[in-house]
């Protein structure tokens, strides 16, 4: 297998035909592993995120690897598509391993409709989807201004707080990572900012890659799976992408001054300040992980709203009941987190801080913490692609329990920049383009249709296609995206 | 604000500048204008009719043109409003203050706006040499 040295005097390593290698070198604790083709490698070595994957090998109590999805881009600190686990006990915990949109997730929901039945009032749903969920820069108001009280239930309960206020059901909740709740959210930990960013912005979708889809199932891979959930070809699904809203970023942008402090206290060496951390079991560590899970749990009642909203909006356009509609929670993954996990490492069980950053939990087959009728087949992993082709339904497997800490990838990832995006976009009719493709859009700018082209992004099939190969994640269904809201 | 005062690097995911500026001052001042436009999408015009005030304080140059870069953001956010004419007041090694008016966002340029998420520490750096300031900025949006 090949072994070079890329421009970035990053050593390179191949390990097979998905899987690269950056041996430990200098302060790096473990060696970067990085699922990606020959191909995928030639654009990833472009940019600074194999340097970022060699830098979060210095975390103190790092486990085994630093990892990268195939969808890893440049980041801040963390690469966009990096895992990370560190050791519970010893280890630490990094706000930049989680990011600044905490427990930005993806929902999949399946509908009893068809193509037939939606393609003639696709622009009619459209058009009603964006009069019902409030997209852009600051969209708010999607349900009354929340009090400081119901803001702080938001934040220790979440999915289940929507629920109880009537968005949605309770068997919902075992469809969403964690039940829609990350216990331990301490609330004493958010700062008065956070609480002030989201007061008003629950059951907002915000702007920039967060969308809300209409898909058609196009291709089924793998029949027992798209059984289990309730999916065959020519059905069709609505996704869900957004996270914790400004409620999010200000928490993480305060904990980063926090840990930044932490990790000079505890005379921690890291390579970017993006990278400040705390020890798991220090004040600031514990600090840190009760206010993002109080984001994580704002996210989960973010997209619980949403999706009742969303509901509203499908029944009205078609006329139809809640039950003849058929709109059922698949699942509801977070792709920006950090939570304690036990893993099996080197034939013994370990409690570790799982950070992803931009990467899906793919646990296998079988796992206690998936939903029991998903038990058989693995846990649904969602990983949308761009706007104008395709995303895709994934499951994971025992493979991944073994050499990912049970993680995949996330989406496409961007391979331009927006400036060059917005360049490229000059003179095209976006709206029109994606219409011919047959995808009806509204966004509340055209900036963001510009920014958010097809063509900005990968191939999320190439993404998908290395961790099939890899035996991380299996295929199970393609969507076809036929309607599309944007910030 | 000259373009090459605060001009658009390339970066996948989110967006990079580069800003400058003979003093320090003025490097702060076209680093808020700068940001401000990324946000609208223009050099954004209304009738700033509110004058405001923010102190910052950090322990570094490029701490504190990050500090106040987010204090702006966070003002933004929450009161739904456009920052312009800055003006850097009072300037020391860990502190600034600085003086701006606002205008409300309306519905029209909420259109056109790009949500920056946070001013990151990624690759932040404040240097100087004979012809003034250069920072470099990494945003999340």
């Amino acid at each position: 297998m090949m072994e070079k040295w890329n421009s970035g005097n990053i050593r390179l390593k191949q390990v097979n035909e998905t899987l690269w290698e950056i041996p430990k070198t200098g302060g790096m604790r473990v060696p970067g592993r990085i699922y990606a083709s020959r191909k995928m490698m030639d654009g990833i070595e472009q940019d600074q995120s194999l340097q970022q994957v060699a830098n979060v090998a210095h975390l103190p109590g790092i486990v085994k690897y630093s990892l990268a999805m195939p969808d890893i881009h440049w980041g801040y600190g963390f690469p966009i598509g990096g895992v990370c686990a560190t050791h519970r006990d010893d280890g630490v915990v990094s706000p930049g391993g989680v990011g600044y949109d905490i427990n930005c997730g993806v929902r999949l929901i399946g509908t009893s409709l068809t193509a037939e039945q939606v393609r003639p009032r696709i622009r009619a749903l459209v058009s009603n989807l964006f009069k019902h969920v409030p997209t852009g820069v600051g969209a708010s108001k999607a349900i009354p201004r929340l009090s400081q009280a119901e803001l702080r239930s938001v934040a220790t309960d979440g999915a289940r707080w929507a629920v109880e206020h009537g968005f949605g059901t309770t068997a919902q909740l075992d469809r969403i990572e964690e039940h829609g709740c990350l216990a331990g959210a301490d609330t004493q930990a958010v700062d008065e900012r956070p609480w002030q960013r989201g007061a008003d912005q629950l059951g907002t979708l915000g702007s920039g890659n967060h969308f809300l889809e209409i898909g058609v199932v196009e291709e089924i891979y793998h029949d027992t799976a798209a059984r289990t959930f309730g999916l065959h070809k020519g059905g069709i699904v609505a996704m869900i992408h957004c996270g914790s809203r400004g409620f999010g970023y200000q928490v993480c942008d305060d904990y980063l001054k926090v840990t930044l402090h932490a990790t000079e206290k505890y005379g921690i060496s890291i390579p970017d300040r993006q990278l400040a951390c705390a020890p798991i079991n220090s004040g600031e560590g514990r600090a840190y992980l009760g206010a993002m899970r109080c984001a994580a749990n704002y996210a989960f009642a973010n997209r619980q709203v949403i999706m009742h909203l969303a509901e509203q909006s499908f029944m009205e356009t078609f006329a139809l009941s809640q039950r003849e509609l058929g709109f059922n929670l698949i699942y509801d993954i977070c792709h920006n987190i950090a939570k304690f996990e036990t893993h099996e490492v080197d034939g013994k069980k370990i409690d570790v801080c799982m950070h992803r950053k931009g990467a899906t939990r793919a646990f296998g087959p079988g796992n206690e913490n998936i939903p029991v009728e998903y038990r058989g087949v693995g846990q649904p992993v969602l990983i949308p692609g761009d706007m104008g082709r395709y995303s895709f339904l994934c499951v994971g497997t025992d493979r991944a329990m073994k050499e990912t800490f049970g993680s995949s990838c996330h989406g496409a990832g961007r391979h331009m920049s927006r400036k060059k995006a917005m360049a490229e976009s000059k003179g095209h009719d976006m709206i029109r383009e994606l219409h011919d493709r047959g995808v009806e859009i509204q966004a509340t700018g055209m900036r963001t249709i510009a920014e958010e082209m097809p063509h900005a992004y990968k191939d999320v099939a190439d993404v998908v296609n290395v961790m099939h190969d890899a035996g991380i994640t299996l295929k199970v269904a393609k969507f076809k995206p036929l309607g599309v809201i944007k910030g | 604000m000259r373009m090459e005062d605060f001009e658009e690097l390339d970066h996948t995911a989110d967006i990079a500048v580069r800003i400058r500026g003979t003093t320090f001052a003025e490097l702060l001042q076209n680093a808020a204008q700068g940001m401000m436009a990324l946000i609208t999408g223009r050099m954004a015009t209304g009738s700033a009719t509110e004058i405001r005030r923010l102190e910052v304080s950090a322990s570094g140059r490029d701490e504190i043109l990050r500090e106040l870069l987010s204090e702006i953001l966070y003002l933004v956010a929450t009161q739904r409003v456009i920052a312009t004419e800055f003006m850097v007041e009072e300037i020391g090694e860990q502190c600034v203050s600085a003086v701006f008016r606002t205008f409300p966002m309306t519905e029209a340029l909420a259109h056109d706006a790009t949500e920056i998420k946070a001013v990151t520490w990624h690759g932040l750096r404040v240097d100087h040499d004979e012809s003034g300031y250069v920072a470099e900025v990494v945003f999340d949006t």
